[in-house]
């Protein structure tokens, strides 16, 4: 059932999207051929370099509050608006419906990244037929066998910000989930999210406390990225349990 | 298989101190077209939606078909809302593909030849359609399915004479004869003829629950003027306005 619903949450996310991802690469496009460089490989009419540039950056500012606005708005009006007198009466538990907006959050999240990453690569001269070039695969290939832990780094780096992109939409589903369950719920779920923030601040302090924190910061970069990553994980299971919770057993769509 | 759809003890539902059900013992058989009649804010939606599951009870116990309700019970329950519920990059046929995929009794053809009957093309976007063609639409959906229990929340509410009995006539030709059928309404006079049961409530208590032929036998009366009897406004007397 968890597919046939992520098939509806992609979907949704593919028209919400259909319109900024490639308008971002476009533009990205456009603006690598109108850019004055200092190489002056191309001569453009400055003024038009700067509308472009600006109409490039208004995109991925576009579309990091898309996607912000998507995560809120999939779950809002998906399991608390009008849209969850259907999601609510499907043949699914509330754990199944909150875990597919989740996933499709996090893959959103992670493909606007991705499309914004993408658009820059675009945007800058870089001279691919030289990057390319088979010398520069074995100068890579040998650079991370002179320094095997590099991927490793970079795996466990994307382990954390992964995390706590997770970390942070569970924390807002469960304000949401919170505030649905008051009178004044916009007002309640910010609310809300101020208390979770603030009881998050007492974790850390509880683990510092605890010396765990120090112990973490203190060891080598494996065991800080690996320490990190474990510390967020009793949140993001307790803000997602919360939600499921009060979803299952506190629903009030009046 | 229960031999009671619907069974309910003491259900209770507030909102802070109002109370908008009150302790309704409920016991709702199979085979049946029943009104669920009462004024506005009798407690008519409040009970169509713990019985979905939209709501949950303040106190009291609840069965369908024996059980609590979740998924098991909501994949038996045929639901029409009391407003839209789709995203408006919908077409109809997404949301038939969306029913197709999770009630096993969703016949999508048959909602496809609803539609057309009904006048509408599936394939258009929602929300270039008018409101009446997107309850079309609704209705389509909730009656497409061969359901156990079907919740029609005022589904004539809103709409003219005409239009009235066109919906009447597609839940009548369409529901799932073993099944039962709850609608709830004001409108009385439209839908007595089409009747089994009806169940008055006012102020979140259960009135009467009786069969509509037992309610002309016994009052001498029909539903619709047995309704206005019960529910008619008392004029205020001896006082000052």
């Amino acid at each position: 059932m968890l597919w046939k619903l992520l098939k509806y949450d992609f979907r949704s996310m593919g028209k919400s999207f259909a319109l900024i991802w490639p308008a971002a690469l476009v533009l990205a496009l456009i603006n690598h051929f109108t850019l004055p460089y200092d190489e002056g490989v191309v001569e453009t009419n400055e003024l038009l370099a700067v509308v472009l540039i600006i109409a490039f950056v208004s995109v991925l500012f576009a579309m990091f509050v898309a996607v912000m606005i998507f995560v809120i708005q999939r779950f809002y009006k998906g399991l608390l608006g009008d849209e969850g007198y259907l999601m609510h009466t499907l043949p699914v538990g509330p754990g199944q419906l909150v875990l597919s907006k989740l996933i499709c959050a996090v893959v959103t999240s992670v493909v606007s990244l991705a499309v914004m990453f993408v658009a820059c690569l675009l945007m800058v001269p870089i001279r691919w037929g030289q990057v390319l070039r088979i010398a520069f695969f074995q100068d890579l290939w040998q650079g991370l066998m002179a320094n095997p832990d590099a991927m490793v780094y970079l795996l466990e780096f994307l382990l954390v910000c992964g995390l706590s992109l997770i970390l942070f939409i569970t924390m807002t589903y469960l304000s949401m989930a919170i505030g649905h369950l008051f009178r004044r719920r916009i007002i309640m779920s910010v609310v809300a999210f101020i208390g979770l923030d603030i009881l998050g601040t007492v974790y850390l302090d509880f683990l510092d406390r605890l010396k765990i924190l120090g112990h973490i910061l203190n060891a080598d970069t494996h065991a800080t990225f690996l320490g990190f990553s474990a510390m967020m994980l009793p949140p993001i299971l307790l803000f997602t349990a919360g939600t499921i919770w009060i979803l299952g057993h506190r629903l009030n769509l009046e | 298989m229960n031999d009671m759809l619907i069974e309910s003890w003491g259900l209770t539902k507030s909102y802070g101190r109002k109370i908008a059900l009150d302790g309704v013992d409920l016991s709702i058989g199979r085979g049946k077209i029943i009104g669920l009649l009462g004024p506005n804010g009798s407690g008519k939606t409040t009970l169509i939606k713990i019985l979905c599951g939209l709501l949950q009870p303040t106190s009291g116990t609840l069965a369908i078909n024996g059980q609590s309700v979740g998924p098991e019970t909501k994949a038996i329950i045929s639901y029409l809302p009391d407003r839209m519920y789709f995203a408006n990059w919908m077409r109809a046929v997404d949301l038939f593909d969306l029913f197709r995929d999770f009630y096993k009794d969703f016949d999508y053809e048959k909602a496809v030849a609803m539609c057309h009957s009904l006048g509408v093309e599936p394939r258009n976007r929602l929300k270039t359609m008018s409101k009446g063609t997107k309850e079309k639409v609704q209705l389509a959906l909730v009656m497409a399915r061969k359901a156990q229990l079907y919740l029609l929340d005022e589904p004539i509410a809103g709409v003219d004479p005409a239009a009235r009995d066109f919906i009447l006539r597609t839940i009548l030709t369409n529901y799932n004869e073993e099944g039962t059928v709850l609608i709830s309404t004001h409108l009385i006079a439209d839908i007595e003829k089409v009747l089994d049961e009806a169940i008055f409530l006012k102020e979140g208590k259960i009135m009467l629950h009786e069969t509509v032929d037992n309610i002309r036998e016994q009052e001498g009366k029909s539903v619709d003027t047995l309704f206005r009897e019960i529910f008619r406004a008392q004029p205020m007397e001896g006082g000052e306005f």
